[in-house]
């Protein structure tokens, strides 16, 4: 006797069971949204006093200021920045250069001016700011340092540098910065949230698949 | 599906246009005696030539200020902006600001919909960036009703380097159609209404890298 479902049952059988997967889906979406934007922060705290903070590019206010407070708690003696491309409004003058707002921030931050070391590559992505701490560090052998980025995108930026750096590498810690307004626990709700966790899943999976 | 690949790869370029052009809204062309200006590439210009041509009126809109603006070290958006108009000869007098209070993105068009109806005999045109459109229309009409939506023109903008016909040949065009797309469907997937926004706190910022941050 042949006791499997017919065409029918199977397709009943599938429909309910992603009927299920869906309600299932949005009674837990919010611990999963939660869980999705948690893992991507894979930062951590310093251990120790390291010799410089690098300050990646991207964000003007949260990243320089967390650079500051580490380099005021004399946890850092350096903070290294890099520049980063041109965009139109900088072309047409309307607006200064990120690196030099990132030094005013960090100046006013109360951070002295001899402390700060522009390097001398303009960077596109994080893998050019990656390569540019690589070659920092082939140059200044021993140094350890603190990569200051945004919380959600540490996961990204400790496997690009893991790469760019190879066995220097290990003298790097990753420190996420938070961002104002959104956070892991709520990203979803914000416009500006939203968009940057879902933008860094699509880099990561780019990164992992090219 | 070897079919689809190759019909996908032989008309990409109308496809990526088509994807483009969801984020377009543009009624260029009305020639409104009012324009806000809101962003968009070289905005300032055509504001300045709208400015000449047909002695129209600006509005600026007064933002909240942010970190940079507090600490001193950039100007608020709306002094930036009448720099830059100075810097093209537009008369002070031509310029106010839409409301004297700031205004957030999403309080934008509620603000827009109180001035049209302080200005009932008006209309006006809106400069903002040409992918970021659609968004903003969506926006729009959650405030202004059918009347009031047809005295608003979107004149979207577009950027020197890319546009809906090439936007897929370089890195900031991809972005900027990546963002605008999610930008947009986050607003079709809300009210509009968004959570309180909190500013961190010096103690959240050594919470970063300290174990045990001072209170």
């Amino acid at each position: 006797m042949n006791s499997l479902p017919g065409k029918h049952g199977w397709r009943r059988i599938v429909v309910a069971a992603v009927l299920v997967a869906l309600v299932t889906i949005w009674l837990a979406h919010v611990p999963l949204l939660q869980f999705a934007g948690r893992w991507l922060n894979v930062s951590t705290q310093l251990a120790a006093p390291v010799d410089d903070v690098m300050v990646l590019g991207g964000d003007l206010e949260l990243r320089p200021l967390v650079a500051a407070s580490i380099v005021r708690s004399g946890l850092a003696r350096r903070v290294l920045i890099t520049q980063v491309v041109a965009s139109d409004e900088v072309v047409d003058g309307m607006t200064p250069p990120h690196h030099e707002i990132v030094h005013q921030v960090l100046l006013r931050s109360g951070v002295s001016a001899d402390a700060v070391d522009l390097l001398p590559v303009i960077a596109d992505s994080t893998q050019d700011e990656a390569r540019c701490l690589s070659e920092y560090l082939a140059s200044h052998p021993g140094r350890r340092v603190a990569v200051v980025t945004s919380d959600y995108h540490s996961r990204r930026t400790k496997r690009v540098f893991i790469a760019a750096c190879g066995d220097r590498a290990a003298d790097l810690s990753f420190i996420g910065a938070p961002t104002d307004g959104f956070a892991a626990e709520n990203w979803w709700r914000f416009e500006p949230g939203f968009v940057q966790y879902v933008d860094e899943y699509l880099k990561l999976f780019k990164s992992l698949v090219l | 599906m070897a079919g689809i690949a190759m019909a996908t790869v032989a008309f990409h370029a109308p496809l990526m246009r088509a994807v483009a052009g969801l984020l377009i809204v543009d009624e260029s062309g009305s020639q409104s005696p009012a324009i806000l200006m809101l962003n968009g590439d070289r905005c300032f210009d055509v504001a300045a030539q709208r400015v000449s041509d047909d002695e129209a009126r600006l509005m600026l809109v007064r933002g909240n200020p942010g970190r940079l603006v507090k600490m001193g070290i950039v100007p608020p958006a709306d002094e930036m902006a009448r720099r830059e108009l100075h810097k093209r000869h537009v008369p002070d007098k031509a310029v106010s600001l839409l409301s004297t209070s700031p205004v957030g993105g999403l309080e934008l068009p509620g603000e827009l919909v109180k001035w049209l109806l302080q200005h009932p005999e008006t209309e006006v045109d809106v400069l903002c960036d040409r992918l970021s459109s659609r968004r903003l229309d969506v926006l729009i009409r959650r405030s202004a009703n059918h009347d009031l939506r047809r005295k608003i023109h979107i004149v979207a903008l577009p950027n020197r380097n890319y546009d809906e016909t090439n936007w897929w040949r370089s890195k900031p065009g991809a972005m900027a159609v990546l963002n605008g797309l999610l930008r947009l469907g986050f607003q079709y997937s809300t009210a509009g209404q968004a959570p309180p926004w909190v500013e961190r706190t010096d103690s959240d910022l050594e919470a970063a890298f300290r174990k045990d941050p001072r209170p």
